[in-house]
Order: structure tokens, then C-alpha cells, then sequence
């Protein structure tokens, strides 16, 4: 419950918050653009891209639940968590072209497939939270949050203070 | 009469750093004067000069305003610009083929 109201509440604030911050630190110290919007036919295909990839996932599950029972095809979902999370962190870092999106790529791998690994171990009742919780959630939002700041301090380091513009 | 081999460039946008500034802006819908002088490096004083005379040729509309205090002059490609950069693109393309 608690996840959620935060999970809603950052989806409210985090672009007016970015918005803000930029505004105050980015704009003044390295400028101010606006990216041409991508044309409508690109953002389709994308759409449907993502579609197309949600839709044999959702596949896929439905026939490990059919084949194998509940017990195989939970163990199907758990195991592509942590691989449809890093190939979306994956999308964003060759988007982005970022160095650092990459390492979430792999960190958010590695700590999902170990959480699979790890929640064997523990009752059955216990393994969505350990899986998508604490495998992968909570590690990659640490390692975000750390890495998002060690980059705005050297953000800071490189770019000096504002200065008037002409 | 032999026939002139050289493209008629269009000198507006021939000029090193006015090319850097619309190579810059062809991919934004806008920009402000900070974003341009750390993309070409140029001096304030230069990157004024070039941008007036990329305003003057239609090429670049220049909309300045304050915020918090501070001034801020946002940079956009007119249509007339893109036009003319696509026809330079294409001309010196040509040419060097």
C-alpha cells in the first residue's frame, strides 16, 4: 500500500520537481533547449514495438501457466522480471547513449536473477515481494538515487556558476 | 564561355560559425543564447554579431524576455531558415559528390 501512494506520488512530482531543478541548475549553467517532438509516425512504432513485446510476454506466461501449472509459470514471471526490467533500462541507455544507464541495466539483471535465486529459499507467499521488491525495486532505486547525485555534484564541478547572458 | 563548376552557396549560412549555429538549431524547436555559446564557443559579442545577421536574412527568430530577473533570449529556426538550410545541405552534398 505504502509502495503504491509513493509510486503515484512520484509519478505526479518528478517532471514539475525535474522541471524545477533544471530551471535552477541546469539552464543557467549549460543553456536551455527544446528537442523537436519525434514525428507521430516514429512514436507508432514504438508504441507498437512495445505492444508487440508486452504481448508475447503475457504470452509466454500463459503458456507456462497452461503447460507447466502455477507453480511453473510464477517461476517464468520471476525469472523475466529481472530481464524485462533490464532490457528496459537497457532501451533508455542506448537511447541516451549513457555509460550510467547501462550499469543500472546490468546492476538491475544481476540483483533480479540473485533475488530469484535467493527467494527459493523462502515460502512461496514470500517470493513476489522478495523478487520485485526487495531484488529488484529497492537495490536499483539505492543505486539510482546514489548515482543520480555523484552525477549532479560532477555536473556542478564542470559547469560554473551563471553568468549573465549577453 | 566556360561554364562556372562552383555552387552559388548561400553565404548567410556559409560562414563557419553561423553554420554551427543552425546546425545546432535544425534539430531544436528552440534554444536560448547560453545553449549556443557553449555549443560554438564563440565569444558573446560574436555569437551576437552572426545571430543578427542570421535575423536580419529571416533565418532566425530571436524572442527576448526575463526571467527571475534575468534575461533570456530564446533562438528558433523560421521556416525560411530550414528551407535554406536544406537547400545548402543539398547544394554542397551535390557538388562534393
Amino acid at each position: 500500500m505504502f509502495s503504491a501512494v509513493a509510486l503515484i506520488i512520484m509519478m505526479i512530482f518528478s517532471r514539475p520537481l525535474t522541471e524545477k531543478l533544471k530551471e535552477k541548475i541546469t539552464y543557467p549553467r549549460t543553456g536551455y533547449i527544446k528537442y523537436a517532438s519525434t514525428p507521430l509516425k516514429h512514436r507508432s512504432t514504438y508504441v507498437i514495438l512495445w505492444l508487440g513485446v508486452a504481448a508475447l510476454l503475457v504470452l509466454l506466461v500463459l503458456v507456462a501457466l497452461i503447460i507447466g501449472g502455477e507453480s511453473s509459470g510464477m517461476t517464468l514471471i520471476w525469472i523475466l522480471l529481472p530481464l524485462v526490467f533490464s532490457a528496459l533500462i537497457g532501451m533508455i541507455a542506448y537511447s541516451q547513449k549513457s555509460k550510467r544507464y547501462i550499469f543500472y541495466a546490468i546492476f538491475s539483471l544481476l540483483s533480479g536473477l540473485g533475488s530469484v535465486i535467493i527467494a527459493q529459499q523462502f515460502p512461496e507467499a514470500m517470493r513476489n515481494t522478495l523478487v520485485f521488491g526487495v531484488g529488484i525495486m529497492f537495490p536499483l532505486g539505492v543505486v539510482m538515487i546514489i548515482g543520480g547525485i555523484w552525477t549532479m555534484i560532477n555536473h556542478l564541478r564542470q559547469h560554473s556558476e551563471p553568468v549573465d547572458e549577453a | 564561355m566556360i561554364e562556372n563548376p562552383f555552387p552559388e552557396l548561400d553565404m548567410v549560412i556559409h560562414s563557419p560559425a553561423r553554420l554551427q549555429i543552425v546546425s545546432a538549431l535544425v534539430l531544436l524547436e528552440e534554444a536560448d543564447f547560453v545553449y549556443l555559446l557553449n555549443v560554438t564557443k564563440l565569444t558573446r559579442g560574436n555569437l551576437s554579431t552572426h545571430l543578427s545577421k542570421l535575423e536580419e536574412a529571416g533565418y532566425v527568430a530571436v524572442e527576448k524576455t526575463y526571467k527571475k530577473n534575468r534575461p533570456l533570449t530564446i533562438l528558433r529556426l523560421t521556416v525560411q531558415g530550414r528551407e535554406a538550410y536544406k537547400l545548402y545541405r543539398k547544394t554542397l552534398l551535390d557538388f562534393l559528390k
